[in-house]
């Protein structure tokens, strides 16, 4: 029967849980839901929700995660067709590009835990939008520049900078 | 503070995540912010620039060399926009971070190291050189050099840059620039030096190419043929043909005409000229042993090598020749390194009846662009590797290409490791 809603709780690195639906997890993560396809067997019979822990994502990395995961999943829905979670054509205006921009318009601690979180639990196409973001801040910026962005300690030798500068001179 | 954590505690598939979302620019900066990046990137060349079943990457080769006149889409005006330049797709467009407006530029005349020789005209229709660096966004304008007056005797330009000469400081946008075209029995040529002055020398006229009096020296000048620099001098070479007349004492007339190719090389720096003599199946332009011949350099810049294509009806052959030593005597000490038998690729490269053709040397990567039958284009290692097709991303009808940066993986791996 799929009128109840099936739940799955997600406990974060440092202990918190969250709920969120088994079905919009399971298509966005495929991390999770190799976890739950595991889990299935021994909870036929029970009705106990089943509690997964995610050890490598802190609460409030997971929350930011759930939140994207479960906006998509809505607008997915919106069009009727919530299986195919990704369901932007390339080219098309992406419905959702206003959410994604500020998605992503966090400080760089912040996105760099996405991009971990998104590769943990294999959610592609959160992976591709926290990469781009990174890549974005990336572009277009000189090496001085980029190690300050990023806070990049300078760590070749006088000699190897001017190597550097010079084969690249083209480049700056 | 997890400050450091960019640096050193990113995995490397995840720093290949990112990169690969970046043009060869960026890229190529990134190798220089820290070690660890480095090490991804140099590693990694292939995969960190742009997938492409063969790490070829066009971006760069169109915008700087073949298809800079895909650059005006950038600019808001275009200007004589001419109907054979197709429009390329935007991701062949290399991600200018800076736009230079290329609208009016005539066509390129040489290139090396990022930098970009143009021969531009005004409204007004003078003519002036443009010497730009695309990536820099930066142009400078010079004058069209005395030595090239005459469309009669076109005249081969030739770049030095930086990387070639030990004396030009390093990391610096110096350049030289050499101009040279055949006169009567000479080479007559022109330096310009951005680091003396910034003007252009003295025309200046080398030793005569033959004995006989009566010769008429032509320099090469196709994109094809472009001239190469060898490092180390650096020298730089043309192709020349040397046509002598035969005079008939008694008649006082002018006999039979005899043309021989042979290679005018100039030490850029101390501008002495000589003469060297190919090997000898290729000195006589009569005899048709070859299709075509072109110039090239070794991996390292530092040797010279001489790429001949041959074809006997169905038989297509590339001989790769190689310059003993960068010498500056008439010897001939020129050794075969390697034929490349086409037919015998098999497919999907050149089938027997195919026709091929050079395009042009790129002297980073030390590969010749080659052409066959049916648009395809393929990419010769001068050095050893197998010739390979490559994704064609350029019209096959649009001929006119110089010598470019081809093949930005080599280029990466090649960077030095610290």
């Amino acid at each position: 029967m799929a009128s109840e809603k099936k739940v799955v709780f997600l406990r974060s690195s440092d202990g918190e849980a969250f709920e969120v639906s088994e079905e919009v997890i399971s298509a966005a993560s495929v991390t999770i839901k190799g976890m739950i396809d595991e889990e299935s067997p021994s909870r036929a019979d029970t009705a106990a929700t089943t509690t997964l822990a995610i050890p490598n994502v802190t609460a409030a990395t997971l929350s930011r995660v759930l939140h994207y995961v479960n906006k998509h999943f809505d607008a997915a829905a919106v069009v009727g067709r919530p299986d195919d979670y990704i369901f932007c054509a390339p080219g098309d205006e992406h419905p959702l590009a206003r959410f994604d921009d500020d998605f992503v318009d966090v400080d760089n601690d912040t996105l760099i835990d996405l991009v971990h979180a998104a590769e943990y639990l294999h959610i592609k196409k959160l992976f591709d939008l926290t990469c781009k973001a990174v890549a974005d801040k990336l572009k277009g910026r000189t090496i001085d520049q980029i190690r300050e962005t990023f806070g990049i300690v300078n760590d070749y030798t006088v000699e190897e900078e001017v190597e550097v500068y010079r084969e690249n001179s083209w480049a700056f | 503070m997890k400050s450091d954590m960019w640096a050193t505690s990113l995995p490397c598939d995840l720093l290949l995540d990112i990169f690969r979302r970046l043009g060869s620019t960026a890229v190529i900066r990134c190798a220089g912010v820290c070690r660890p990046w480095r090490r991804a990137i140099i590693d990694n060349a292939a995969r960190c620039l742009r997938p492409r079943p063969d790490c070829f990457l066009p971006d760069l080769l169109l915008a700087f060399f073949d298809y800079y006149c895909h650059l005006r889409q950038h600019t808001t005006t275009i200007v004589g926009r001419r109907p054979e330049y197709v429009v390329p797709s935007a991701e062949n467009v290399l991600a200018l971070e800076s736009v230079v407006d290329v609208g009016p530029y005539d066509r390129p005349l040489a290139s090396r190291d990022g930098f970009l020789l143009l021969k531009v005209w005004d409204e007004m229709l003078t003519k002036s050189l443009c010497l730009c660096n695309i990536l820099a966004g930066s142009c400078r304008f010079l004058s069209i050099p005395a030595v090239d007056n005459s469309s009669a005797h076109p005249c081969s330009y030739v770049l030095a840059t930086a990387y070639d000469d030990d004396d030009l400081p390093d990391g610096s946008s110096a350049v030289r620039i050499l101009a040279a075209r055949g006169e009567g029995n000479w080479v007559t040529y022109q330096i310009f030096s951005s680091t003396s002055g910034g003007v252009w020398g003295p025309v200046k006229r080398s030793a005569k190419l033959v004995d006989e009096d009566l010769a008429k020296v032509c320099v090469f000048s196709e994109p094809r043929h472009a001239a190469v620099v060898c490092g180390g001098g650096p020298v730089a070479y043309w192709l020349v043909n040397v046509m002598s007349f035969a005079v008939d004492e008694e008649e006082e007339e002018e006999g039979d005409s005899h043309v021989r190719t042979c290679l005018f090389a100039m030490d850029t720096r101390t501008e002495r000229t000589w003469t060297t003599e190919l090997p000898e199946e290729y000195t006589n332009d009569m005899d048709s042993a070859w299709d075509e011949l072109v110039l090239a350099t070794s991996d390292d810049g530092r040797r010279l090598s001489l790429v001949a294509s041959k074809s006997q009806g169905v038989q297509h052959e590339i001989e790769v020749w190689v310059l003993a030593a960068a010498g500056d005597d008439d010897s001939r000490r020129w050794s075969l390194q390697r034929t490349i038998d086409m037919p015998n690729l098999g497919t999907p490269y050149v089938a027997s009846r195919d026709q091929f053709w050079f395009r042009c040397f790129c002297p980073r990567s030390g590969c010749l662009l080659a052409n066959a039958t049916g648009g395809k284009e393929f990419l010769i290692g001068v050095d050893g590797s197998s010739p390979r097709l490559i994704e064609t991303a350029t019209d096959p009808e649009f001929t006119s290409m110089l010598q470019y940066e081809m093949d930005w993986s080599t280029y990466v791996s090649k960077m030095k490791y610290f």
